[in-house]
């Protein structure tokens, strides 16, 4: 496979310019990315060891296997939220090896606010536990919770997608035949105790776990009872009676080391085979692509330089070289496994939209694995595309996608705005694990583009009246607009969202797509299937 | 696959194939047992029909460093398609037309301008995207057909080097 010939001068102005620019982008985000997984006030890491327990990195240390990697999703989930009172939505979820099972972490946080779940939360495990569906993983939670944070209870409970959901999709899994451990390391209250009861197997800390529908105060409220949480729903009361606990423990290490070695019992689940051959490092170094990005994403660079620091070898076989240019396609390997790449040079017409969407069938019929990169401000626009049929051609990129039985993946790598988010497979289409780069940015379009197009109607409307705005009144209009949009559009308000699974360090990228193919690997590919293409 | 190798220069079809379960070497029409032993430390005993020699390989990607007899070569393996590629290239081509309908952001050439490849000529805008319309080979500016400001429709002759 032929290597892709890099066009960029590392020594250039313009190189050295970008990097120094997108290293303060990557250390901003690493600063965030450390704050939300270690700053806690003092007295709640007290608290803590008061209580003897570990902090819930440190259980994750203990849970997975020694010098394997652990992908974190979603770290800077909430970062915009609750004035920052919840950070990585007081969870901490991901990808880890466990006994040489790759298996899926869900970990509550104690260290802030009990552990409570804030609406953010539920949304962030219910989208743990539909990343386990998707891709057939085991699930091991921490489980260390207050519970829904009852100031927002209205949030966290009884929609389609809150805490019900939880405990629905923890069925779906073992109905799958895909087992959960539970290591009860705190309270397990209310809604919170049915993880652990769901879970196919449990293990609870004797002294500090405990499992029950209402708690101490709320059964004394109900009923007068005076009990202790321990003679409430400990260790011993479940382990030894009531049968909802399976193995007791008398530490967390314990428990920890009990569920390495339950999960170490879990069949081994044979991979669907895909073409694979020996991985290879880029050729080119992947450090490189912060001088590649550029300072603003408006300005338009060649995705191949980005896929030449991405996959293996820097080996590109393209599809459709000459067609469509704006939509570059084509084979690689990334970590040894054979995937289809997209990427976008420019915006998309017909022709690459076509090309897009027989790729991508391509790509299905032989059980190709499929990368998004998404850089895209939209599909063409003006009479001349209209007549030529963009909506219809754009259809079919989307049938396709949308479509797709292979495992999707997408990195938002630059600007997504409009349909272009669509084509390229954007959060509402399943990607099985979707990442942004910390310079990214999505809106439905462009913030001057939506000023402006407000602006018209206000004065449109106005004309109406017979009034008339001059240059200052029309900017008080557009100002607001435009700096709602720019904090609304970058990456930290939609990783706080979880409208991804995480904003990634690009020279990590490599490695996070790597961990994911191999994951979704766990799950069996359909034959291709579509809809109706509009022809 | 086929194998194509570069060495010092030259290009050098030889391919690796079994013949009733061993390894021979076949290299312009001529089949040769193969034999190669791992010494250890990056040193191989290499046995080529009757020929025999003690060499340091070391791999890196598609690239070989051999150490042979006191000399180093360096081996590169090529890529069949690439190898045979027809060669064709931008260095006919005098005008840049415009990908898309736009604007013109800014005009960095003028007519007369010597440039080289790489060098900016011209960037537009479009669909929030702006794009740089480079120089696509050493020359001179023949004509540069728009101003900044003007607008554009799709494939309109952007910028002319002379031929």
């Amino acid at each position: 496979m032929q290597r892709i010939i890099s066009k960029i001068d590392t020594n250039s102005e313009l190189f050295k310019k970008n990097k120094e620019h997108n290293l303060n982008v990557r250390d901003e985000f690493l600063e965030k990315q450390r704050q939300a997984r270690f700053d806690r006030p003092q007295r709640d890491l007290d608290r803590l060891s008061r209580q003897k327990k570990l902090f819930v990195r440190d259980r994750i240390d203990l849970l997975i296997d020694p010098g394997t990697p652990f992908l974190e999703l979603s770290s800077l989930a909430a970062n915009r939220s609750y004035d920052g009172d919840s950070p990585s939505a007081s969870i901490v979820t991901g990808i880890g090896i466990v006994n040489g099972r790759e298996v899926l972490i869900h970990a509550d946080d104690s260290s802030v606010k009990g552990g409570a779940w804030y609406p953010l939360s539920m949304k962030k495990i219910v989208r743990m536990l539909d990343i386990a569906i998707e891709n057939k993983l085991p699930v091991v939670h921490l489980c260390d919770s207050a519970g829904g944070f009852l100031p927002l209870q209205s949030k966290v409970f009884a929609d389609r997608h809150q805490g019900g959901r939880v405990f629905r999709n923890q069925c779906q899994l073992s109905k799958m035949g895909i087992p959960q451990v539970s290591v009860v390391l705190g309270h397990c209250t209310a809604g919170g105790a049915y993880i652990p009861s769901l879970s196919e197997y449990s293990v609870i800390v004797r002294g500090t776990g405990a499992v029950f529908l209402g708690g101490p105060p709320l059964v004394k409220a109900a009923t007068g009872e005076i009990i202790t949480a321990d003679e409430l729903g400990g260790c011993d009361l479940h382990t030894q009676i009531s049968g909802t606990a399976d193995y007791p423990a008398d530490s967390e290490q314990e428990a920890i080391a009990k569920a390495r070695e339950i999960v170490a019992q879990f069949n081994p689940r044979e991979k669907t085979k895909i073409a694979q051959q020996a991985p290879e490092e880029p050729f080119y170094d992947p450090e490189e692509l912060y001088g590649i990005i550029p300072q603003d994403n408006k300005l338009q660079y060649d995705v191949r330089e980005l896929i030449a620091r991405l996959v293996d070898g820097s080996r590109f076989s393209e599809y459709q070289p000459a067609y469509g240019s704006t939509l570059v396609c084509g084979f690689v390997h990334i970590w040894g496994y054979k995937v289809g790449i997209l990427g976008n040079n420019g915006v998309l017409f017909n022709d690459s939209s076509l090309k897009g969407a027989h790729f991508m069938q391509l790509c299905n019929q032989n059980k190709t694995p499929l990368v998004f990169l998404q850089n895209i401000t939209g599909f063409m626009v003006g009479r001349e595309y209209e007549k030529m049929g963009i909506c219809k051609d754009g259809a079919k990129m989307i049938m396709a996608q949308a479509c797709s039985n292979v495992p999707k993946f997408t990195v938002m790598v630059g600007g997504s705005f409009g349909a272009g988010n669509y084509g390229m497979c954007g959060r509402a289409f399943d990607s099985r694990l979707l990442f942004s780069w910390p310079n990214s940015k999505i809106s439905v379009m462009g913030g001057e583009q939506a000023a402006d197009v407000l602006v018209d109607i206000k004065l449109a409307q106005l004309k109406k009246e017979g009034v008339t705005l001059n240059e200052e009144e029309i900017a008080a209009i557009r100002e607001p607009v435009l700096a709602e949009y720019e904090k609304e559009s970058d990456a930290y308000h939609s990783t706080s969202e979880l409208w991804d699974d995480g904003i990634i360090d690009p020279v990590d990228t490599r490695n996070a797509l790597g961990i994911a193919i191999s994951a979704s690997l766990n799950e069996s590919i359909e034959d291709p299937s579509y809809g109706i293409f509009r022809v | 696959m086929r194998s194509l190798y570069n060495i010092a220069g030259q290009s050098i079809d030889a391919q690796l194939l079994r013949r009733a379960g061993k390894p021979v070497l076949t290299h312009d029409n001529k089949e040769s047992a193969i034999n190669i032993q791992d010494l250890g430390d990056d040193e191989y005993r290499v046995t080529v029909g009757d020929q025999s020699a003690s060499l340091l390989a070391v791999r890196e990607g598609d690239q070989y460093f051999i150490h042979l007899n006191g000399r180093n070569y360096l081996i590169e393996c090529e890529d069949e398609a690439q190898a045979a590629a027809g060669g064709a290239s931008d260095a006919d081509r005098t005008t840049a037309t415009a990908p898309m309908p736009g604007t013109v952001v800014s005009v960095n050439a003028e007519a007369g301008q010597a440039v080289s490849e790489g060098d900016t000529l011209i960037v537009i805008e479009s669909m929030k995207m702006e794009t740089t319309i480079a120089a696509w080979r050493d020359g001179t500016v023949a004509a540069v057909n728009f101003k900044v400001g003007d607008s554009f429709d799709r494939l309109a002759v952007l910028v002319q080097l002379e031929e």
